[in-house]
């Protein structure tokens, strides 16, 4: 089996992106993705396309390429954790001779111009059906609901506290200031987190990520051939998923452990780490509290100290350990998955700029869909696996 | 309670049947709370559950249960323009979690202090206007504690 690395990295524009279609933006991004790695985008043979809200492609993408004779080509979804899914997968198929270069690709765009950015991801009716209308009927219109539900589970059972959960809004705000491609870059107080408003208590509006327009591609190909390329390789170490499947009732640890107590042993035991020995994290934080249980849940903090270690500034540029170093999905740009993955090659190549942090030696990228439901974790690096 | 009830807070919006939960609601009309039930396996289920995890059964029937719960987590929605929505997870006293609406648990409301594992018993709203359905609310809050399973069983 040869090692993987991702080769190539294609961003196009994101936040209030009006006027490309997701498919065309998807097109985009993978196009620069190619050009970033240094291929012509017929040395691809191998195209994983992530499902998105509404409207994203699927493998017609192909088409609008004119990507042909190809070894790969399927749509994945794991919701949050599609990202590090379809780069686990696409590293499985170049590692074992299936393909030679993959690209990974995400696009969205949820925003429209004439509505706020929270009604994307909100349901409204004048009038709901059955049992399970009724639950939306009673106010649970948006995935938030489930989220704060979650959070208020850790607060009551470990005492964690809203402004522990702010400290990672803040220190997430810290890192976006010095990220050219947030949306969100001015800096913010422990203090403007407690006073913006209640979306769900006891998750105030600063808990809550941004919803972006927009496309992102990787290029993953073998070590080995990553060598010859444009750009410097990022070594893929390590890679597991975990979907607990929560079952709703008595005895259920809903809400106070997730997915990433299955995935992230898996990615670790993959890449030859120990959690002490991650040293910077890029982690799904659709909401502070992600952040705050998958910190738990990959043994980088004991569980149930999240809020503490947060709140120590250990997250923060200048912290122990770097965690979502471009502002992430709550200050940055939110393309699921794809937030975490790009900052980590961004770090891991050194290109981060303002706020390229130290300790990019293993880098941790978590994914989160459902609500805490489906994770995926991947293990990266500059350096060749084992050599850190 | 009483028909006509107000609902808890307003931003409700109308619930009509979908054909596959009607007793769930045929139940609330009555001031039942009727779930899903796993006969072979002896397991409950919300009443919005697809099937049984267990033996894979998709046919639940519907059962009724006591109605009397603990509370798991909560929550307050803050619709903007609308009045604060106390939200619930409870766990009902025959196993399963169910989302719901909590009643008396958000300013300016009395009750005692919310905490993991607090008695609670489900009360039910009757609106002018669409369906009824089941909210719960503390048992020390004042709130009248409904009749077990057992009692009043000429009109099931």
């Amino acid at each position: 089996m040869s090692e993987a690395a991702i080769a190539g990295l294609g961003m196009t524009e994101l936040g209030k992106v009006y006027g490309r279609s997701p498919r065309r933006l998807a097109a985009d991004a993978v196009r620069a993705a190619a050009a970033d790695a240094g291929l012509a985008l017929a040395d691809l043979d191998g195209l994983i396309v992530s499902s998105g809200l509404s409207g994203s492609p699927g493998i017609d993408l192909a088409g609008p390429l004119g990507l042909r004779d190809l070894r790969v080509l399927t749509q994945m979804n794991s919701f949050g954790a599609t990202a590090v899914a379809m780069v686990s997968y696409a590293a499985t198929m170049v590692s074992c001779g299936a393909a030679t270069a993959v690209a990974c690709v995400f696009a969205d765009a949820p925003l429209t111009p004439e509505r706020s950015a929270g009604s994307a991801y909100h349901r409204d009716a004048p009038e709901w059906y059955g049992a399970g209308g009724l639950r939306a009927a009673l106010g649970f219109r948006s995935v938030t609901a489930y989220y704060a539900l979650a959070a208020r589970r850790h607060m009551a059972r470990y005492g964690t506290t809203s402004e522990q959960l702010g400290a990672i809004a803040v220190s997430t705000r810290a890192w976006a200031a010095g990220n050219p491609r947030a949306q969100m870059r001015e800096p913010i107080t422990l203090r403007d987190h407690q006073e913006s408003r209640w979306v769900v208590e006891p998750l105030h509006l600063l808990d809550c990520c941004l919803v972006s327009n927009g496309g992102i591609a990787l290029i993953v190909t073998t070590a080995e051939r990553a060598r010859d390329l444009a750009r410097p390789p990022v070594y893929v170490w390590g890679w597991g998923q975990g979907h607990p499947g929560h079952r709703l009732e008595r005895g259920s640890d809903w809400g106070l452990t997730t997915g990433a107590a299955i995935s992230g042993p898996a990615a670790m035991k993959m890449a030859g780490v120990t959690p002490a020995e991650i040293t910077m994290c890029q982690l799904y934080d659709c909401y502070t509290y992600t952040v705050l249980v998958s910190l738990e849940d990959y043994g980088l903090c004991a569980k149930g100290e999240g809020g503490p270690f947060a709140a120590s500034g250990a997250l923060g540029p200048g912290g122990s350990l770097p965690t979502n170093t471009g502002g992430g999905q709550l200050s940055a740009y939110y393309m699921w998955g794809m937030t975490p993955l790009s900052e980590a090659v961004i770090q891991a190549r050194g290109d981060g700029g303002d706020r390229q942090a130290p300790g990019t030696d293993v880098i941790l990228v978590s994914g989160n869909g459902g609500v805490l439901d489906h994770h995926a974790t991947l293990i990266v690096s500059p350096h060749p696996r084992g050599r850190a | 309670m009483s028909a006509g009830d107000a609902a808890p807070g307003t931003g409700i919006g109308t619930v009509r049947r979908d054909g596959r939960t009607d007793p769930f609601f045929d139940g609330a009309a009555r001031d039942r709370l009727v779930i899903r039930r796993c006969e072979p396996c002896d397991r409950w289920y919300a009443p919005d559950a697809g099937g049984c995890a267990d033996c894979g059964a998709e046919r639940l029937t519907w059962a009724e249960a006591s109605g009397t719960a603990v509370l798991v987590s909560w929550a307050v929605a803050h619709p903007r323009g609308g009045e604060p929505a106390p939200l619930a997870l409870v766990e009902l006293a025959e196993g399963p979690w169910m989302y719901a609406r909590l009643r008396a648990a958000a300013p300016p409301h009395e009750g005692p202090p919310l905490r993991e594992g607090l008695p609670l018993h489900a009360a039910f709203v009757h609106p002018d206007e669409g369906e009824s359905y089941p909210v719960f609310e503390p048992d020390t809050a004042g709130g009248e504690k409904r009749p077990g399973p057992g009692e009043h069983r000429d009109d099931l």
